[in-house]
């Protein structure tokens, strides 16, 4: 009963008077994009899409558009608002910041205006989008600055965007475009994140795409080489330098700490029957962009463990296989898949300074990026009787050699001597 | 020339008779060189002789129920080595036995003969073979893994399963060393296992040493093959139970056809592994020891060149 009261209460606070004379002042600006074969109703993809510019040029996600730009030939874009439905061209993407530019001949919208700043933190937002292809939706909530994790900058958002409003408008007040919608955190209730409107502008300042299955694969390939050379830069400098923070200690291990681009999560598990210790420390990178049916580019995920035994030591040695067998994540792939190749293991002890490991590495090719692999390495430490450390490295996306480089970098930061 | 005929029921000899002349009658009549007391046998049935190149021959005395070599009916057939004919529902065995020298009677053999085989006779020879397939178990270093607690219950069952699988097996094999013509015992298969299944732990213990021992990739060869090896002599061994000297060539046909069988197995595995994309991989560590400490090491730069090379092996994978 009185929860009752208070939630009555509460209601106007959430629906201000504005929002349906926004919905209508809109509306005719805003689409919805699919991806199609020919066929009217059905679709491969949806998103959402809003104009930017003169002649129906439009704003969308690159994701919503990433199987036509993985298969222009076979793949159709068309547009649906208000006015009826338009065929689409690509015009331009930017696959690292998750946005492209389509245009619709003969859509006259009003155009969007793009915000001059990002949105202040705290600032009230709304966002327009086609929640799984039922209607067009205002969605009301909070800019928070940019997430303070990643590596391409993300705007962080309270409001619960839904799957197919990926490249719909986030607006301030003033009905200026603060960014664009991208992504939600999984499993979260409404942690939303949009893509700052500075990438857009970025990308309008571009002459267009020729859009061929070869002149697309060219672009593909430039955009993931530019951002994995930045993000192996980045990562190497920060790994060589000597911050001023306090190493990582992981149960008797020691780390230097990593980037800060990275999420870090850590635990300490005692099993008390088995007489083992296990500490964790797991971090990935955070954003990385990711290509249509191959997976994530330039991605990093590092996990640090220590284990202590109190128990003999062969034994603890039958338990360290098993164990990291259980940290490989190269899942089995048959031969003929038409994106990645077979995942080929090397492995054999290794020397990395005064520490000697036993190490596995899988690499899985990119079939349409030559040189591009995913790499996965674990590696269990040999030299001490009851005590091991061990360490598990994914790269995705990555040249072969800055996956070993970084590998090394990380491998050279850990040693003996936590607590 | 010294010729031994042996009656032979359900294939094993049950009496045996020693020729030195030709011709030789077989029938069921009292006064054959050979008689034989079998309703289906004729009165004359029929002889052994020579032909006109010196070769024995077997000839059909023209009774109702004939002369069978294997599955088919002749009237005259030559005989070599141990031949074996049916004259209608009996079987001979009919072989030419040479007259070389002495040959020495070794200790082992006299005490084969001498032994009473028991049923405890069995009982130890099957406790003999178990300790050895628990060695194995218990060298394994992921036998004590912490995480591995029914320890005594994996025991308890690998024994029973054991047992009966040593029963089954050893059954088998019992009845195609007899189906060979072997004089041969079930304690005599019970002591092959006895004896021979030693050779599994024995190729842990190889393998665990060779860990420290040799480079890596090497000594992951080695623990994968060595317990097909002691399977292959194992099987090669077993193939020659109770055959009359002498065996090694015998034994070494034998060892090649089973290496070829268990390698052809091992390399259709590993294709199928192939292309189904699973990996091939060796996790297996052991702790530092003493001297050897943790086994030969190499450079992370040698490492990168093997990794560069699995990265080009997965890049060359035809579409």
């Amino acid at each position: 009963m009185n929860l009752l009261t208070v939630l009555l209460a509460l209601a106007p606070l959430q629906a201000p008077p504005s929002s349906e004379a926004a919905y209508a002042r809109l509306k005719p600006s805003l689409f919805t994009i699919e991806i199609h074969s020919g066929n009217r109703e059905a679709k491969s993809s949806l998103g959402s899409g809003y104009i930017v510019g003169p002649g129906g040029l439009m704003a969308t996600n690159y994701h919503v558009v990433a199987s036509f730009v993985d298969d222009p030939v076979r793949n159709q874009l068309r547009a649906k608002g208000e006015a009826g439905e338009f065929p689409l061209s690509l015009v331009q993407f930017d696959l690292v910041h998750d946005i492209a530019l389509v245009r619709a001949a003969g859509v006259s919208g009003r155009p969007l205006a793009l915000a001059t700043a990002p949105p202040e933190a705290g600032e009230r937002i709304i966002s327009f989008g086609n929640p799984e292809g039922l209607g067009m939706s205002l969605i009301e909530g909070n800019a928070n600055g940019f997430a303070t994790k990643g590596v391409v900058p993300r705007l962080l958002l309270s409001m619960p965007l839904n799957s197919g409003m990926s490249g719909g408008p986030i607006l301030n007040s003033r009905d200026e475009v603060v960014g664009t919608n991208v992504s939600v955190q999984w499993l979260s209730n409404s942690l939303s994140f949009g893509v700052p409107t500075q990438a857009l502008r970025d990308l309008l300042a571009k002459p267009p795409l020729v859009v061929t299955e070869a002149a697309l694969k060219a672009e593909m390939n430039g955009q993931i080489d530019a951002f994995e050379k930045k993000t192996l830069g980045a990562l190497t400098e920060a790994l060589r330098s000597n911050p001023p923070e306090p190493a990582l200690l992981i149960g008797g291990a020691r780390s230097k700490p990593l980037p800060p681009a990275f999420a870090c999560w850590d635990n300490r598990q005692e099993f008390q029957r088995e007489g083992l210790v296990k500490s964790q420390y797991g971090c990935d990178l955070q954003f990385t962009p990711a290509i249509e049916d191959v997976g994530p580019i330039a991605s990093v995920q590092v996990q640090i463990e220590h284990f202590a035994s109190a128990h003999g030591r062969y034994g603890f040695y039958g338990y360290l296989p098993s164990h990291a067998q259980s940290h490989q994540s190269v899942q089995p792939r048959a031969e003929g898949d038409r994106h990645l190749g077979s995942p080929e293991c090397a492995s054999n002890r290794v020397q990395v300074g005064p520490e000697s490991w036993k190490m596995i590495t899988c690499a899985v090719a990119f079939k349409e990026y030559p040189g591009f692999f995913d790499v996965d390495l674990a590696a269990t430490s040999l030299s001490r009787p009851s005590e091991a450390m061990f360490v598990s490295l994914s790269f995705k996306g990555f040249r072969m050699k800055s996956a070993l480089d970084l590998s090394r970098l990380i491998m050279e930061n850990i040693s003996w001597g936590g607590k | 020339m010294i010729l031994a005929i042996r009656v032979l029921r359900d294939g094993v000899a049950i009496r045996e008779q020693i020729f030195t002349a030709t011709p030789i009658r077989i029938g069921r009549a009292p006064h054959s060189d050979l008689v034989l007391v079998d309703p289906t046998v004729s009165r004359d049935h029929a002889r052994i002789e020579r032909d006109q190149k010196g070769g024995l021959v077997i000839v059909d005395g023209a009774g109702p129920n004939g002369l069978y070599a294997g599955p088919k009916r002749v009237e005259a057939e030559p005989v070599s080595g141990r031949f074996r004919v049916r004259l209608g529902l009996a079987e001979i065995e009919i072989e030419e036995v040479s007259a070389d020298a002495t040959q020495p009677v070794s200790i082992e053999d006299l005490q084969q003969l001498d032994q009473r085989r028991t049923p405890l006779t069995w009982a130890g020879y099957m406790v003999i073979a178990l300790l050895a397939l628990n060695l194995e178990t218990v060298l394994a270093p992921e036998f004590w893994s912490p995480f591995n607690p029914q320890r005594v219950v994996g025991v308890v069952w690998q024994n029973a399963s054991s047992l009966v699988a040593i029963l089954i097996f050893g059954s088998i094999l019992l009845g195609l060393l007899k189906a060979a013509g072997r004089r041969v015992r079930m304690a005599d298969v019970l002591r092959h296992f006895a004896v021979f299944t030693w050779l599994r732990p024995l190729a842990v213990a190889l393998s665990l040493l060779g860990y420290y021992l040799l480079p890596d990739g090497l000594a992951a060869s080695l623990r994968s093959w060595l317990p097909s090896l002691a399977t292959v002599a194992f099987l090669a061994q077993a193939a020659a139970i109770r055959r009359p000297p002498p065996n090694r060539n015998f034994r070494w046909m034998w060892a090649a056809v089973f290496l070829l069988i268990v390698a052809g197995l091992d390399l259709t595995q590993s294709y199928a592994a192939r292309r189904m994309g699973q990996p091939d991989i060796d996790q297996t560590v052991l702790p530092p020891i003493p001297v050897l400490g943790t086994g030969p090491l190499v450079s992370f730069e040698d490492y990168s060149a093997a990794v560069e090379a699995a990265g080009e092996r997965s890049a060359a994978e035809v579409r």
